[in-house]
């Protein structure tokens, strides 16, 4: 049977080779991350320990507070702590360390660097102490002066700034100064590495005054006398410290690093792996589907090998033999294509970070990932067609078998139409509000209807061909009427074909829709809610501006109303007893002892308003209580969180806060209508000020109106002339403004359409092969066409319609499946009111399914070229 | 052995009667597959006439080259060396546009299976050719070969709906209904019980006498072979006799004497 088998792939090595092609995109993709994670964890790592590697001890605060995206953020040490520290005798040397945040602005105005997502722009004191220093200079000297500053290398490059040229560096905290450039560094022995991160280096009292944090470290690192190992330095240390501080060795420190890069890193491999997955399963359908129709067309050959003996067992192993020959071929090409994608992202990476000479990092669970998933993924998607050849009697060996006619059993059409029934009364139940989480209800509704889909497509395929071929006919003539009735003779097949893209469009249409609502939703409530003129905005960065720039603009004549808005996170920890991080054994003792540190309660995203001018600018709608009661110590919070949270005027919150500790404030006030329905807590800026961590403290954006007496437009002037100092600031109409804050999401967005669009080709491949296949089943009916008469642009008009009627199919059914189930979740964050209600990316929308009805004609190019060059004469004589 | 040319005026259509013209014709029709050692003689220098509204037959042992004889003939096929003339034009000149056109409007076609398009209903097989042509079917004209084919009540089924008689009753409807100038038939009866190809080729025998078509039909069976007018023998590629007004006992006679060549 083995040799069955292999004969067999040989003699459809053509089929199995289109067949294949879905699993290696998928296969190419995941292995192509994995090794690039691999590689970018690796150069990471080494960079780290680079920095740090001298460091015996870092002495730092226990106040932390874990970021949703990863990363965190701590509390700062007193400047006096140093002192201590040098003091322990088994500390050789000490020194604080400064790490805020400062822009380098290029010769053009502009910012070097990137303002948000892209690595930081950071700003460091210099540190004479070698060991304890984190780069090495390349060039010139350290900074000794007040107006001197050193960069790395590569951003000196970029900026084309030389020694002795003057720079500018604006911090959001305190404005803007020029300085000049003394020296470059970078990490690595000869400071020629980097980790792609925006430095500046200053001596401590200029960064102190850059960053605005006069009198405080990040952190203190210590080198111990030689004698002394890292733990007994850091045994030696704690001792001096104060109980909210702690010290942990160096090599903890390390490790800590490397694990929050690497965080970063897995974060972002994570994201574009899912995307590798959902390839691979879109081509798990296209696996299934290939093998359907290659044993439908072998059912004679199978009939022919049951009736001379064979069992269905072996008829079973036979064809799943096939498959892992087929996903071993698919796993391997996949690996080493894969490894190539790696090589050039490596390249590409290499232009942004240092990252080690010669090949990527290729571990064992890479190539063991991809052999495993291109196998296993095939061979179980071959598994029922596979199940079906068993199936097959002698008796199909003689008699004349109408191809895949298996039926679409009345069992199906039940179990897919209770599916879509639970899943219409859950999401029913979760909308109408009378569960306890739409979103579980919404998602359990999502699930009943995807599997409903794949259980009912083929039910509605054949319907669905004919109702949409409709016009053919009249368009393409015999042409037109094959196509339809091509697409709807083989209801499974087209289904599966069409499912394929079905998953792509879906995921498409929901992440449109949900943008498109939270787009809605920013834009709208900038616009309805803003009374404001002029918005002065960090123009859509992920810092705000110099605060000083906001007082100047409150400053002046024509202005009436200025109204700054800032943003910070706290946890709410009411009720909430405090823990002590997850205690992790490798930890050093320090670590597990004293006070505890860290709540498990969820960050809340804090505005900080000034309660005088705000309500003015905005319309909260509803006030319950007064502005004027908003004073230092109080909050106001929307009224509908508040109700939700049982909070009435006068109660009492406990917030945490890195900087400010746990701090008890009261509730003066409830609104009806947030500007931001994911920032609901307001504190009036005097709390804001005591509480937030330094680098929170500047405005994101300043609302403004135009004094009684002045025209907008001198308002405008005026406020542009202040703004001009600082490349962080713009002056925005407040719907430009929200127009700015919706394109945020934009970068994101069109990273997910990019990698969605992975799916929808391997989908489009998925279409290219069935064609393929059903056109090398039909031969003799092509042959008999073409000998009565039609003409090989006909055949091929037929064979891209029926595609396009296939790509439509899979279109359609991913715009409801999409559309629905984003009005789903969007209805569903509207009643936890996160949004205000979903909206329709009508334009969007279209277009994708044009782009579908385009990508079906693509994919029958070739098909249809295969099938017009169909030889006349082999089709009829073929037996 | 020399082929017999019908001299009788037949003219289709009310065409000038002057001219006398074969339907179809070979003139030293070679035909070689493979190539060097391997190389097969299909046809070995063929001159054949065939007479318009004339049933022919074209027997002869299997692999003696009938099929290859037919291809060539529909244009299907291109020959090696020589030439095939249908009515006045040579199908060697024709490009594929052309060729795909000559199929569409002047011949038609019945093989001996798989004669219809599977997801097509009968009647849309029957007009398949001119609605490839976008040419409205005549409509007296179509109801009348309906009518004689006598598939009034099924038209609407599908092919695997119907019996393999009826089948190829379609089959030959569609020949008949874009009123080609020849109708090739490929072994039409080859898989049909004797009374359902008894009904074919009366229907075939029909489309001569009274349409005044011209049809050449491939047979192995001598009672298939009477229904035509003519008998064309073959053997290795070569015409071996000709026999005019067939029947059954003459055509076993010859046929025995064929094999024995
Ligand atoms: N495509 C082909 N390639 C090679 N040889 C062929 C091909 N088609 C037919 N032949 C050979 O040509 C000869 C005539 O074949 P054919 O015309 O089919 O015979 P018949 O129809 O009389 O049985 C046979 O020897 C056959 O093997
Ligand atoms: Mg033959």
């Amino acid at each position: 049977m083995l040799r069955i088998a292999l004969k067999s792939a040989l003699a459809h090595k053509r089929r199995l080779i289109t067949t294949g092609i879905a699993i290696v995109i998928g296969v190419t993709f995941m292995t192509g991350t994995l090794i690039l994670s691999d590689t970018l964890g690796t150069a990471i790592d080494s960079l780290v320990s680079d920095a740090y590697d001298e460091y015996d001890a870092v002495i730092r605060s226990k106040e932390v507070q874990t970021l949703p995206f990863g990363g965190e953020i701590r509390a700062t040490v007193p400047a006096e702590i140093e002192a201590a520290v040098s003091a322990v005798p088994e500390v050789k040397a000490a020194a604080g360390n400064v790490e805020g945040f400062a822009f380098v602005i290029g010769k053009d105005g502009e910012v070097l660097g990137s303002t948000g997502l892209g690595p930081p722009s950071l700003a460091f004191n210099w540190i004479d102490v070698p060991e304890l220093q984190v780069g090495t200079l390349s060039e010139g000297r350290p900074p000794e002066n007040d107006d001197e500053v050193v960069l790395d290398f590569r951003t000196a490059e970029k900026g084309g700034f030389r020694i002795g040229d003057t720079v500018t560096i604006e911090s959001p905290n305190t404005g803007t100064y020029e300085f000049e450039l003394v020296g470059l560094t970078g990490l690595g022995e000869a400071g020629d590495e980097t980790t792609g991160s925006t430095i500046s280096v200053y001596t401590l009292p200029t960064v102190w005054r850059v960053v605005g944090q006069p009198n405080k470290f990040q952190y203190i690192s210590a080198v111990g006398t030689g004698g002394a190992s890292q733990e007994e330095v850091v045994e030696a240390i704690t001792p001096v410290l104060p109980p909210d501080l702690e010290a942990i060795t160096g090599a903890a420190y390390v490790k800590e690093q490397q694990e929050l890069f690497g965080q970063f890193v897995g974060l972002i491999t994570t994201f574009i792996l899912v995307f590798g997955i959902i390839a691979v399963f879109v081509g798990a359908f296209i696996i299934y589907n290939s093998f359907s129709i290659i044993i439908a067309q072998r059912t004679r050959e199978m009939g022919l090998l049951r009736a001379v003996g064979a069992g269905r067992g072996q008829i079973l192993g036979s064809v799943v033999i096939e498959a892992v020959l087929v996903g071993l071929a698919a796993g391997i090409v996949g690996l080493v294509s894969g490894i190539g994608i790696a090589f050039a992202l490596k390249s590409l990476m290499g232009s942004f970070f240092t990252l080690p000479p010669g090949p990527p990092t290729i571990t064992p669970d890479s190539v063991l990932v991809a052999i495993l998933v291109g196998l296993l993924v095939t061979v179980v998607s071959a598994l029922i067609p596979a199940r079906r050849a068993a199936k097959i009697t002698p008796i199909a060996a003689i008699t004349e078998v109408e191809v895949d006619s298996s039926s679409l059993s009345r069992g199906r059409k039940v179990f897919g139409t209770a599916l879509v029934v639970t899943g219409g009364l859950s999401l029913y139940l979760g909308l109408s509000d009378t569960l306890g989480n739409p979103l579980t209800a919404v998602g359990i509704g999502a699930a009943c209807f995807f599997i409903a889909f794949a259980v009912l497509g083929p039910v509605i395929a054949a319907p669905m061909s004919r109702v949409l071929g409709k016009p053919l006919p009249a368009l393409a003539g015999v042409s037109g009427r094959l196509a339809r009735e091509n697409a709807a003779r083989n209801p499974k097949r087209t289904a599966a074909t069409a499912a394929a893209l079905t998953i792509g469009v879906a995921l498409i249409s929901v992440i449109a829709v949900m943008a498109a609502s939270f787009k809605a939703d920013i834009v709208d409530s900038t616009t309805n809610q803003m009374t404001a003129d002029y918005v002065v905005s960090s123009g859509g960065s992920f810092f705000g501006f110099n605060p000083a720039i906001s007082e100047e603009i409150a400053g002046l004549d024509s202005v009436g109303i200025a109204s700054p808005l800032r943003y910070t996170g706290a946890q709410i920890t009411t009720g909430i007893g405090m823990e002590v991080p997850e205690g992790d054994t490798d930890q050093p003792l320090s670590e597990q002892s004293g006070e505890p540190t860290a709540v498990d309660a969820p960050l809340e995203f804090l505005q900080g308003i000034d309660p005088e001018t705000y309500f003015e600018v905005v319309d909260a709608g509803e006030l319950v209580g007064d502005p004027g009661s908003l004073t230092d110590g109080k909050f106001a919070l929307a009224e509908a969180r508040a109700e939700e949270e049982g909070l009435e005027i006068g109660d009492k919150v406990e917030f945490y806060f890195v900087e400010g500790g746990r701090v008890e404030l009261e509730l003066a006030l409830t609104y009806s209508e947030p500007l931001d329905p994911t920032t609901v807590y307001y504190l009036p800026l005097s709390s804001f000020e005591k509480y937030a961590s330094p680098q929170f403290r500047n405005d994101f954006a300043l609302l403004v109106t135009s004094a009684g007496g002045s025209t907008r437009a001198e308002t405008k002037a005026d406020v542009e002339e202040v703004v001009a100092v600082s490349p962080m600031a713009e002056v925005k109409d407040p719907a430009d403004w929200g127009e700015e804050q919706a394109a945020m999401l934009n970068g994101l967005l069109g990273v997910i359409y990019l990698l969605l669009l992975l799916a929808v080709g391997v989908a489009l491949i998925g279409i290219v092969n069935t064609l393929t296949l059903s056109i090398f089943e039909r031969t003799r009916e092509l042959g008999l066409l073409r000998a009565v008469g039609m003409s090989r642009a006909q055949l091929r008009t037929a064979v891209r319609w029926e595609s396009v009627i296939m790509a439509v199919i899979g279109t359609l059914i991913g715009l409801v499946i999409g559309i629905g189930l984003a009005l789903a979740i969007t209805t569903a964050l509207s009643l936890q009111d996160f949004l205000s209600g979903p909206s329709l990316p009508v334009v969007q929308l279209v277009v994708v399914s044009i782009l579908a009805g385009l990508a079906g004609v693509a994919a029958s190019i070739w098909p249809a070229g295969r099938a017009a060059r169909l030889n006349v004469l082999d089709a009829i004589a073929m037996e | 052995m020399s082929t017999s040319i019908d001299v009788s005026t037949v003219t289709s259509e009310g065409h000038d009667g002057a001219r006398q013209l074969a339907a179809a014709r070979t003139h030293r029709a070679v035909k070689v597959y493979g190539s060097a050692e391997t190389a097969v003689r299909a046809l070995d220098g063929i001159d054949v006439v065939f007479d318009r509204a004339m049933f022919t037959a074209i027997m002869g042992p299997s692999g003696s080259g009938k099929s290859t004889l037919m291809h060539c003939l529909a244009g299907l096929d291109d020959l090696t060396s020589g030439e095939v003339w249908l009515g006045e034009t040579q199908l060697g000149r024709l490009s594929e546009k052309q060729l795909t056109r000559t199929r569409r409007e002047k011949l038609g076609f019945v093989f001996q299976a798989f004669n219809l398009v599977p997801s097509l209903t009968a009647l849309e097989n029957i007009t398949l050719p001119l609605d490839l042509a976008s040419r409205r079917p005549d409509k007296t004209w179509l109801d009348h070969v309906i009518e004689t084919v006598g598939l009034g009540q099924r038209l609407a089924h599908r092919p695997c709906e119907l019996s393999g008689g009826q089948q190829q009753r379609v089959a030959v409807a569609r020949a008949l209904a874009s009123r080609p100038e020849v109708i090739f038939a490929d072994e039409p009866t080859g898989n049909l019980d004797t009374s359902s190809g008894a009904e074919v080729l009366d229907l075939l025998r029909l489309a001569v006498r009274e349409y005044g078509r011209t049809v050449v039909m491939v047979t192995h069976d001598p009672v298939a072979a009477s229904y035509s007018e003519r008998v064309v023998f073959l053997a290795d590629g070569k015409i071996v006799d000709d026999m005019a007004g067939p029947t059954p006992e003459r055509v076993i006679d010859r046929m025995k004497s064929v094999g024995e060549v």
